[in-house]
C-alpha cells in the first residue's frame, strides 16, 4: 500500500476565505425573499389597507417629520409610526424593527460628534426624525406587495415607459437572482479553502449575468410581440374605500393636522 | 452612498429631484429614440443588472467585504442615458422596497449616482480610449473611469451634506439638518472613496469589461464608433454654473486665486511681478457692477461667461474648419 493512503487527511480550511461568497448568495436570497414575500390571506387589517392611500400617506408622514421642527410633533409622529408598525405580523415586526434599529444607530453614530460639540438637542431631533422615516419606509414595504405599489404608482400619471421598466426590473431581480443564485452556488461549490481568485471570478459572474441579461430582453420582447403587449398598462380600476381605510385616513389627517398645530403654529 | 431621509433638508432634496426631472425626461426621450422598441425590455433587465451587481460583496483587504455600485459599468456597456434610467430605477426599488437611501432624498440619490456617475464614467472612458487606442488600454481606462467618477459623485454627496448647516440653522444658530460642514464632509466621503470605494469599483469594472470583450467585443456600447457631440460637454458646463456659488459661499480663496493682499499675508511680500502685471477683470469677483443683489450678479455673470466661451469656440471653429466641406461642394456643382 502506497505510504500516503496510510497518511491521516489533516485538512483544515483558513476562515473567512470565501465569506464573499456567502454574504453575495445572504444578500441576494434576502431580496428575493423580499420580493417574492407570499400573498397574506389572514394578515392583519394594516396589510389590506389601500396602497394608493398608504403611499400617499407615507410620502407625507416622511415630509411632514423632515420639515417640522416641532420635538412635540416628530415624537407624536413617531409614536403613530410606531403603532402602525405594532399592527403587522410578528416576522414583519421584527424584520423592520430590526432594519430601521440599524439605521437609527448608523445615524447615532454619525451624529455623535455633533452631540458632544454643543449641538444635542437638533441631533437628539434628527436621530428621532430618522428613526421615524426609516419605520415609516419599512412598515409600507413590509405591508404592501410590490404589484400593489406599481399599481399605486400608475395612480400618479407616471408614464408607461417607466412603469413596464419598474416592473420589468423586479421581475427581472428576481430570475437573474435567481439566476446569480446558482451561479455563486456552483462557485462555491468549487472553491475548497482560500478563493484566490475573488476578484476575477465575481467579475467573470457579472459577465455572465450581463449576457444572461441581453439574452433575456430579446426573449421578453418576443414574449411581448406574441401576446400584443404594447408596454401600455390600464388604469387600475377604482377600489372603494374599506372601514379600515377611513379609520387610517382619519388617523393621518389628525397627525396632519397636529403638524400645522405645532410645527407652522409655533406651538411645539 | 445612499443618502438615507432627514440628512439632507427637504428643500435641497427638492431642488435635487427638479434637477433630476429633466434629466429624467431627457433619458426616456434619448432611449426611445435611440433603443429601438426592440430592445425596450433590456432597460428593465438593465435595471435589474444593476440591481444585482450592487448585491455582489467583494472580498477586502481585514476580512471585510464591500460592494460596487457597478453605474459606471452600466454605462460603459449600455450607454450613459439608458444607464441614468436603469440606475435610477434601481434606486427607487432600493428605496422603496428595503429602505436603503431615503425617499426624499431620491432625488439627490438618482443626482449623484445615476447621472454624476454614468456621465463622468462614460466620457472619461470614451475620451480616454480616444487618447489611448491601443485594445489593451481599455481595462486600465475603464478602471481609471470608474474610479474618477465615483469620487466625482462621493464629492457631490459631500457638498449636499457640508451646505446643509451653512443654510439651514435654527435661532440660536445651530444646524438641523447634516451639522457637518464642507471642512468635515469633503475628507469624511472621499478618504474611504479614494482609498477603497473606488478601487472595488474600478476593479469590478475593469474585470466585467475585461470578459465581456472577450467573449462578446461588440456588445459594449462605448466601443461603437459614434460622432463626438457636444451635448456632453453643455451639461458639464451647466452643472459647473450651478455648482459654482459653492466658492461663493466658502469663506477662504481657492488654492493659487490668491489676490496681492492675500499673498502678501501668506508669503510675507508680493512678488514684483505681480505688482507690474495687474490685470484688472471687467467682471470683477464674479459680478456684474451695475447689478446690486449678489444673486442675480452671479447668474448673470455665469451666463455672460458661458455665453463668451461659446462664442469663443464657435469662432474658433470657423477659423479651424476643415476645408473638406467646400471641397464636396464644387464636386457637386461640378
Amino acid at each position: 500500500m502506497n505510504d500516503w493512503l496510510t497518511r491521516k487527511e489533516e485538512y483544515l480550511p483558513r476562515a473567512g476565505g470565501l465569506r464573499f461568497l456567502d454574504r453575495s448568495l445572504l444578500s441576494i436570497l434576502s431580496v428575493l425573499s423580499r420580493i417574492r414575500r407570499p400573498e397574506k390571506t389572514v394578515g392583519g387589517q394594516v396589510y389590506r389597507l389601500n396602497p394608493t392611500l398608504k403611499l400617499v400617506t407615507v410620502f407625507i408622514v416622511i415630509l411632514t417629520l423632515s420639515l417640522s421642527r416641532s420635538a412635540s410633533f416628530v415624537y407624536l409622529a413617531d409614536s403613530c409610526i410606531l403603532l402602525a408598525a405594532a399592527l403587522l405580523d410578528a416576522g414583519d415586526l421584527l424584520n423592520t424593527l430590526l432594519l430601521s434599529t440599524t439605521i437609527a444607530l448608523f445615524g447615532l453614530l454619525i451624529l455623535l460628534p455633533s452631540m458632544f460639540t454643543g449641538n444635542g438637542g437638533n441631533s437628539l431631533l434628527l436621530l428621532a426624525k430618522i428613526a421615524g422615516s426609516a419605520l415609516a419606509v419599512n412598515f409600507l414595504a413590509h405591508s404592501t406587495k410590490w404589484r400593489h405599489m406599481t399599481r399605486a404608482i400608475k395612480f400618479f400619471r407616471v408614464p408607461d415607459l417607466f412603469i413596464l421598466v419598474l416592473e420589468l426590473a423586479v421581475k427581472y431581480i428576481v430570475i437573474l437572482g435567481e439566476f446569480s443564485i446558482h451561479m455563486l452556488q456552483a462557485l462555491r461549490a468549487r472553491s475548497v479553502g482560500r478563493n484566490t481568485h475573488a476578484h476575477r471570478e465575481l467579475s467573470n459572474l457579472a459577465g455572465i449575468l450581463y449576457f444572461k441579461s441581453r439574452e433575456m430582453a430579446e426573449q421578453t420582447y418576443s414574449a411581448m410581440e406574441c401576446r400584443g403587449f404594447t408596454g401600455e398598462y390600464p388604469s387600475p380600476k377604482v377600489r372603494t374605500f374599506s372601514a379600515s381605510d377611513l379609520v387610517y385616513l382619519g388617523a393621518n389627517l389628525a397627525l396632519a393636522a397636529a403638524f400645522v398645530y405645532f410645527s407652522l403654529g409655533k406651538n411645539g | 452612498m445612499h443618502i438615507p431621509d432627514n440628512y439632507l433638508s427637504p428643500q435641497t432634496c427638492a431642488v435635487m429631484g427638479a434637477a433630476m426631472l429633466p434629466v429624467w425626461t431627457l433619458a426616456v426621450r434619448k432611449v426611445k429614440k435611440e433603443v429601438s422598441d426592440r430592445k425596450l425590455p433590456l432597460l428593465g433587465i438593465s435595471a435589474a443588472f444593476s440591481f444585482l451587481v450592487m448585491m455582489f460583496n467583494v472580498p477586502l483587504p481585514g476580512g471585510t467585504t464591500g460592494h460596487a455600485i457597478g453605474a459606471t459599468l452600466v454605462a460603459i456597456l449600455l450607454g450613459p442615458w439608458a444607464a441614468t434610467l436603469s440606475v435610477s430605477i434601481a434606486l427607487l426599488i432600493q428605496a422603496v422596497l428595503f429602505g436603503d437611501g431615503g425617499i426624499l432624498a431620491f432625488g439627490a440619490n438618482s443626482f449623484n449616482m445615476a447621472f454624476v456617475i454614468p456621465f463622468t464614467g462614460y466620457f472619461l472612458y470614451r475620451l480616454l480610449t480616444a487618447i489611448w487606442k491601443s485594445p489593451a488600454a481599455k481595462y486600465p481606462v475603464s478602471f481609471i473611469a470608474a474610479y474618477v467618477s465615483i469620487n466625482i459623485a462621493a464629492f457631490c454627496a459631500a457638498v449636499e451634506f457640508g451646505i446643509q448647516p451653512m443654510l439651514f440653522r435654527d435661532a440660536a444658530g445651530l444646524p438641523i439638518y447634516c451639522p457637518y460642514p464642507l471642512s468635515v464632509s469633503i475628507p469624511a466621503m472621499l478618504i474611504p472613496h479614494l482609498a477603497v470605494a473606488g478601487v472595488l469599483d474600478g476593479l469590478i469594472t475593469a474585470g466585467v469589461l475585461a470578459y465581456v470583450g472577450r467573449i462578446a467585443p461588440d456588445a459594449v456600447a462605448a466601443d461603437a464608433p459614434e460622432k463626438p457631440r457636444l451635448t456632453p460637454l453643455y451639461i458639464l458646463i451647466g452643472v459647473l454654473a450651478v455648482f459654482t456659488p459653492l466658492g461663493l459661499i466658502a469663506k477662504g480663496t481657492a488654492w493659487g486665486e490668491w489676490a496681492a493682499d492675500e499673498i502678501k499675508s501668506v508669503a510675507g511680500y508680493v512678488p514684483a511681478a505681480m505688482v507690474k502685471h495687474s490685470f484688472k477683470a471687467p467682471l470683477t469677483d464674479y459680478s456684474v457692477p451695475f447689478i446690486r443683489n449678489v444673486i442675480a450678479g452671479y447668474a448673470a455673470s455665469a451666463i455672460l461667461g458661458i455665453a463668451a466661451l461659446l462664442i469663443a469656440f464657435k469662432l474658433l471653429s470657423l477659423v479651424f474648419r476643415k476645408p473638406a466641406s467646400t471641397g464636396e461642394a464644387k464636386e457637386i456643382s461640378r
